[in-house]
């Protein structure tokens, strides 16, 4: 319980009393079987827990954190009972039943028994480096060393050989934590397409051969005010410097992340998107003519928004925190793993800021000629407005260009290879995904003079009639070009994909999808409920309230059913006084030598398995049968009898320790 | 003399009969100095006829009856009959071969439950009531039944009563090769039970029972003992578990060992090394239990490695 010193504290309290108290119960087979089915259940239950609040990825690491105090009653049977093992049977549902079976039908089955204890050792163990405070460099090797005590002061042999065997123990932790480290990474980022998301560049698949594939998961969720219709496109960054392969900010003085500014209007804050706006443009950008929608998804730190191209303002997000940059790209800290709230748009601003003139004309000197080439050929120059321009521009590759997921087009890494992928899309094959449209359009803008950029984000397409809300995948990922509308001051998009790619998405309506579909909307929905102020606190308190419900009934049960531990344990029915003769102290001795005595074995049969090893081997047939006269004949015993079995017994212990 | 070197006298004329089945042999002793009843279970030819026949010859004075045990077998076979006498107007009391020391049911198996219950009151309360006049049995009076656990045809397998008067059901089981040869040479001429001479008498087997009663038994293992008879009640793969006179049985038996090995108390070994005797025949498995092969001596053993013992 790194991290948690309160919990972890109990929990040894409650685990270490057992020696120092008399309190005990008689757990049988069934009572462990009732410990393990609370604690997979309430195993079952954090993890579910757990997992609707992150991912399954980030779950597991959780849960391995909590399962010492999710262990406990397994533990508190064994601690608490008056067996020190328990059967391993109890653990697995078929074994359980097999031995029912087997008992019903007379069969003989031996039942292995285990320590708990060495388990739940291993648990808490796997929990601390788990824990919130376990990434120290000095975690790792305080445990290797507070184990080596622990195991010092137990065995209490062979220093060197424990050291040894610990260094490895610690080179192979070092190693196991390094590559768990990393596995989690991988793990979550295979999971997560979103958190690899960096604001300031963005890799494509334009020069590169293959099929685009993207994930049919929904991403956000859209719901318009009624009678209004949503925003075609929602962006989530821009980028202005096209590379080989990749879109990049350019210059890197620009990438800084800003608060937004918030504004208090009819006592309610928004979140103004654009920066830096005079009084006037504040206020126009929470007006309340401007449209709106509500926007719905899972997010965690840094998850960019999907916002339109001239979102206004935000308001009702729960977050800790929400800063974009000069490109407009908006992101978000938020309080909880699901956000909503209402974005206000067509407010006549841009998020970002206005034109950089030397980077937002930039084009990689290869392209150059083949561009010049292509905005002579579309006469763009004899346009004489923007709208013109763009209106020529769109209608040149609806007619000459197809829109494909399967991509041919081939090129080097390098931009300096000619052709360039760009040259062979736009007079060669003439075919490709959004991410070829975009960047051509934008560089072509460039070329006649127009300041441009790349942006990425969503197509609003999908509407679920049902719940009056458009939804928005990850196979909706679009990619469009943003201009700069100098008339208005304010940058606008520019979609030059052909409409046909809207018919070219694979069919999302399986029953699998459909099924995670409405799971993440049940998860999101539920969110969404308990993290509202009122709900919360109801959860808190029916939470608590089954809890402490379940602890209260499994405390009562305990609390009649406890007893004390007698001095000796005696078995079961039997009240009277029990004789201790000297031999008994041999029991820890033999122990060590012949393991665990079965419970049906008597003791004199069992110390009988010493004499092959015994060179008094006379002794030990005496003193067993001192032992049994004074243990089971109710006649009184010689007056010498006792002496002669504690000078037996001292001679056969020291025989047993010389080995 | 030592009770114990009677004891080991009668045990080693026995022994010298039967042989390679000292265990069996002392354990059947034991049963007889308890003043219980056996049954031997086994196939045909391990000796259990000659045991009971070595037993009775090596008891001076004690007196041997056999009563072969066949379908039309009727109690008054067994028990005795009254006979009008028209001599002396007056029904005269011809006693059965019940009334002896050592009786030899041969295949108790075959008679009907009917003649098999008449043996109930005998071997429960050593005496007999025919007539409505109830005589009393002697005072060695020591049962041993033989049956066949291979033939089923023709048999009446024994009523749960009459089997829980038995305090302890045997088998003596195949001997070793060499044991075999030597049983092979010993009856070269004349059967050795033939020339078996008595070595106690009657009165010193009474003794020796006496003797048992009087071995020291312990409060804690008459703990156990109900402990160990307790723990097939309750048992899912037992449908009629034992009764309280198992218990009692396993009690006696216990000390009448005790007496063999020349103890004078009884140790939780001796209980178990007897346990699966006295009460797995007690004992009626479940149907499912019966049918997956497991025996109800097995069980005993398990619930005597389950059930803690007093250390």
């Amino acid at each position: 319980m790194t991290g948690r010193p309160l919990t972890g504290i109990l929990l040894a309290f409650i685990v270490e009393s057992a020696h120092w108290t008399k309190l005990r119960w008689d757990f049988d087979e069934e009572d462990c079987g009732r410990a393990w089915q609370l604690t997979t259940i309430a195993i079952g239950l954090a993890s579910l827990l757990i997992y609707l609040d992150t991912s399954l990825i980030n779950a597991m690491p959780i849960v391995l954190t909590w399962l010492p105090p999710l262990l406990l009653p397994m533990q508190f049977v064994q601690s608490y009972g008056l067996k020190d093992s328990l059967p391993v049977n109890t653990f697995s549902f078929l074994a359980k039943h097999r031995r029912r079976r087997n008992l019903r039908l007379g069969l003989s089955g031996s039942v292995i028994h285990i320590n708990f204890g060495n388990l739940y050792f291993v648990t808490i163990l796997m929990g601390s480096t788990m824990g919130t405070d376990a990434n120290g460099w000095f975690f790792l090797p305080g445990i290797i060393v507070l184990t080596g005590w622990l195991l010092l002061s137990a065995s209490g042999s062979r220093p060197l050989a424990l050291f040894i065997a610990l260094s490895v123990a610690g080179c192979l932790a070092v190693a196991g934590q390094l590559g768990l480290n990393e596995l989690q990474t991988w793990l979550g980022n295979r999971a997560s397409g979103r958190s690899a998301f960096d604001p300031n560049s963005v890799s494509t698949m334009v020069g590169r051969p293959g099929t685009v594939a993207l994930s049919p998961d929904i991403v956000w969720r859209l719901r318009p005010a009624p009678n209004t219709s949503p925003p075609a496109l929602l962006r989530t960054a821009t980028y202005n410097n096209y590379g080989p392969s990749s879109w990049d900010c350019r210059p890197s003085t620009d990438k800084h992340f800003k608060d937004l500014d918030t504004r208090l209007f009819e006592n309610d804050p928004y979140f103004i998107l654009a920066q830096g706006t005079g009084e006037q443009a504040q206020l126009q950008a929470v007006g309340k003519n401007l449209p709106r929608f509500n926007l719905r998804g899972a997010a965690s730190a840094e998850t960019p928004l999907a916002l339109p191209g001239d979102g206004a303002s935000l308001r009702d997000f729960e977050l800790d925190g929400i800063e974009r940059n000069s490109f407009g790209t908006v992101r978000v800290f938020p309080k909880h793993s699901v956000i909503e709230g209402t974005v206000l748009w067509k407010g006549k601003t841009s998020p970002e800021n206005p034109p950089i003139s030397i980077a937002d004309l930039d084009i990689p000197i290869p392209e150059r000629e083949m561009l010049k080439g292509v905005v002579n050929e579309l006469h763009l120059d004899a346009a004489p407005t923007l709208e013109d321009k763009l209106a020529i521009i769109r209608t040149w590759f609806q007619r000459e260009f197809r829109y494909t997921r399967e991509l041919t087009i081939s090129s080097s890494g390098s931009v300096f290879t000619k052709p360039t992928a760009m040259a062979q899309f736009l007079t060669m094959s003439r075919a490709g995904h959004c991410e070829y449209f975009a960047s051509a359009a934008t560089l072509i803008l460039r070329e006649a003079g127009i300041p441009a950029r790349y942006a990425t984000g969503y197509a609003v397409m999908e509407r679920d009639a049902k719940h009056a809300e458009f939804v928005i995948r990850g196979i909706h990922g679009h990619a469009w070009c943003r201009v700069w509308d100098a008339a208005n001051s304010q940058w606008t998009d520019f979609d030059t994909t052909p409409g046909t790619w809207l018919e070219t998405l694979p069919p999302k309506d399986t029953l699998k999808q459909r099924f995670n579909d409405a799971v993440k909307r049940l998860r999101e929905d539920f969110f969404l409920w308990r993290n509202r102020p009122a709900n919360r606190l109801a959860v808190t308190l029916f939470m608590s309230a089954i809890g402490l419900g379940v602890l209260g009934f499994v405390l009562k049960r305990l609390w009649k059913s406890k007893r004390r531990l007698e001095a000796e344990k005696s078995f079961i029915g039997y009240e009277g006084p029990v004789i201790r003769t000297p031999l008994h102290a041999l029991e820890a001795q033999a122990e060590k030598r012949l393991g665990p005595r079965p419970p049906g074995l008597p003791f004199g049969t069992w110390l009988l398995r010493l004499r092959p090893g015994l060179r008094a081997s006379n002794a030990l047939d005496e003193a067993i049968e001192i032992h049994q006269r004074l243990r089971f004949d109710p006649a009184p015993p010689l007056p010498t009898e006792r002496e002669k079995l504690t000078e037996l017994a001292r001679q056969l212990e020291s025989e047993i320790k010389r080995g | 003399m030592s009770i114990s070197a009677t004891a080991h006298r009668l045990e080693a004329a026995v022994c010298s009969i039967v042989r390679g089945q000292p265990e069996v042999v002392r354990r059947v002793l034991a049963c007889m100095i308890s003043g219980g009843h056996v049954l031997l279970e086994d196939v045909p030819g391990t000796g259990k006829t000659t045991l009971a026949k070595a037993i009775s010859k090596a008891i001076g004075g004690a007196v041997f009856k056999r009563v072969q045990f066949t379908p039309d077998l009727l109690p008054s076979d067994i028990l005795g009959i009254s006979v009008f006498d028209p001599r002396s107007q007056e029904f005269r009391f011809h006693a059965g071969p019940v009334f002896t020391d050592i009786l030899l049911a041969d295949e108790i198996n075959r008679a009907s439950p009917r003649t098999q219950s008449a043996l109930l009151e005998a071997m429960g309360e050593r005496q007999a009531t025919i007539d409505g006049k109830r005589y009393d049995l002697d005072s060695i009076f020591f049962v041993i039944a033989t049956q066949n656990p291979v033939e089923f045809r023709g048999t009446y397998p024994l009523p749960e009563a009459q089997m829980d008067r038995f305090a302890m059901q045997c088998s003596l089981g195949y001997v070793s090769a060499a044991e075999e040869a030597a049983i092979l040479s010993d009856q070269a001429g004349t059967h050795p039970v033939d020339l078996l001479e008595p070595v106690v008498s009657r009165e010193e087997i009474l003794e020796l029972m006496a003797a048992a009663r009087r071995v020291r038994f312990s409060e804690e293992l008459r703990h156990y003992v109900v402990a160990l008879v307790g723990a097939t009640r309750g048992h899912p793969a037992i449908q009629l578990a034992a009764s309280p006179r198992a218990s009692l049985a396993l009690m006696k038996v216990s000390q009448a060992l005790a007496v063999f090995q020349g103890d004078d108390f009884v140790s939780p070994e001796l209980i178990q090394s007897v346990a699966a005797d006295v009460i797995a025949h007690r004992m009626v498995l479940a149907p499912e239990a019966k049918y997956s092969g497991a025996g109800a001596r097995q069980m005993i053993a398990d619930i005597i490695e389950q059930t803690p013992v007093p250390v």
